[in-house]
């Protein structure tokens, strides 16, 4: 068998189709990436300030982080309007599905983001939360003026780590009933084998564009790390 | 008068003392004799385990939540100054001005400014904490407390990382202070630094603490 890039890939409408779900792919990464990071902040800044989660932030990570993201989908946008559907008789607007997608993909991440900011948490000295009591500021203060910074410094490399798997992670929209104009990369794909029989091509140019993305995605945020590292002063102060 | 334990073991009992405008109180004693656990009760850091404290006219117990409104005008200076390593020797002193007192920017930072250029700090205002001496860091850390116009100023070791040159400096900085009439409480090993600085002194020992009107009195920390 000859691959023919040409006609499989680069010809229309498939070359549109996998642009269109280039851009979803970096939209659906980018939405869910940044919806993730500010519920792990969030859930960050409900913990003690020693470093100990809230009970509702143990629940959530809990849920999220031990449900594959492949079933909580699924579940989210087929089972959800069934129950909706059969025992409150309302049916979910049309669209919904990528709202869910990113909310899905988000909680999943923010779960990890949480654990891995409260372990950077733990690595803020206590006497800098003690030092903001001294002062008189209160405990969201201290946390979002103090010792988050800090403990995003900490923790930024292995954030990172989480939202490029994020932006990985948005190929799992291949199960969900996406409308046809929001499928991500991988949906596009699928879709293109799905009318020319034809898998190995649109799979090896999606292959090489998730490598791509995911690359870039690590420069930039090696880039933020190092502006992180500059702007919060890495050396103890003694 | 207060008393303190960790679990059984009783740190002070019958502890009381008294702090007046422009008094510098010096407490020496050895390591583990309960000097910071004092300052941080004071500061409301740490619970006490019975007694009474007064801070202007506040009554505090153990079963009272210390007042959400000392926070900030018991100014702590920390042995190991606690500035914080992200911001600016501005944004260390002007951070609890804008954020507790709601100062805006500008006048906060000019308030900032004039307790910095008072301590000799005025080429410093943009470095970074690990950018200063121990000596600086130090100032740094009294400019900050004593921005808050703080009704006492508790100090603990504040000898202990400082060189001899940067110890006289800040000397001569905490009577300054006194003679503006803040009050000071001092703990310290440095019975030099407790008998060059203070007006009343005092000895804490087996969780006993000793007060007197003379240095004389540090002459115990010799036989403890």
């Amino acid at each position: 068998m000859n691959m023919n890039l040409g006609k499989y890939v680069f010809n229309e409408p498939y070359f549109g189709w996998l642009l269109n779900g280039i851009g979803n792919t970096l939209l659906i990464s980018f939405l869910s990436g940044s919806l993730a990071l500010l519920l792990g902040i969030l859930l960050t800044s409900s913990a003690k300030p020693q470093g100990k989660p809230s009970t509702f932030s143990l629940i959530f990570t809990d849920i999220f982080r031990n449900i594959p993201p492949v079933p909580m989908l699924l579940l989210l946008s087929i089972g959800l309007p069934q129950i909706f559907s059969k025992y409150f008789h309302y049916s979910l607007p049309s669209g919904f599905e990528f709202k869910i997608l990113i909310l899905g993909l988000s909680f999943n991440t923010a779960a990890y983001i949480s654990e891995i900011l409260i372990a950077g948490l733990r690595g803020v000295p206590t006497k800098q939360y003690e030092a903001g009591v001294s002062l008189g500021l209160g405990r969201m203060k201290i946390f979002f003026l103090i010792q988050l910074p800090q403990a995003f410094r900490i923790s930024f490399p292995a954030i990172s780590t989480r939202l490029i798997h994020n932006m990985k992670n948005s190929s799992v929209a291949l199960v969900i009933p996406l409308n046809l104009d929001r499928m991500e990369l991988m949906g596009q794909t699928s879709r293109i084998a799905g009318q020319t029989f034809a898998w190995a091509e649109p799979l090896l140019f999606s292959t090489a564009i998730y490598l791509v993305l995911a690359y870039a995605l690590s420069v930039l945020l090696a880039r933020i790390s190092a502006i992180i590292d500059r702007k919060v002063n890495p050396d103890e102060c003694n | 008068m207060v008393e303190k334990k960790y679990g059984k073991n009783l740190v002070f009992s019958n502890l009381s003392l008294d702090l007046n405008q422009g008094e510098i109180l010096t407490i020496s004693g050895r390591s583990g004799s309960g000097k910071t656990s004092l300052i941080r009760i004071i500061a409301g850091l740490t619970d006490f385990t019975s007694g009474e404290l007064i801070i202007d006219q506040n009554k505090i117990s153990p079963k009272t939540r210390y007042p959400k409104h000392l926070l900030g005008r018991v100014g702590v200076v920390f042995q190991d100054f606690n500035l914080f390593p992200h911001m600016t020797v501005l944004q260390n002193v002007s951070l609890a001005l804008k954020v507790v007192k709601k100062m805006n920017s500008s006048s906060a930072n000019n308030l900032a400014i004039k307790h910095l250029n008072r301590f000799g700090l005025k080429k410093k205002y943009n470095s970074y904490p690990n950018q200063l001496s121990g000596g600086e860091k130090q100032r740094v850390a009294i400019a900050r407390a004593i921005a808050m116009k703080p009704l006492v100023l508790l100090l603990d070791e504040p000898t202990s990382n400082l060189d001899p040159t940067s110890i006289l400096g800040v000397q001569t900085l905490l009577k300054e202070l006194a003679d503006d009439g803040t009050p000071i409480l001092a703990v310290t090993h440095n019975m030099t630094f407790a008998a060059q600085i203070g007006n009343t002194f005092g000895v804490l020992n087996n969780g006993v603490l000793t007060l007197s009107d003379s240095s004389d009195i540090l002459s115990q920390m010799n036989e403890i």
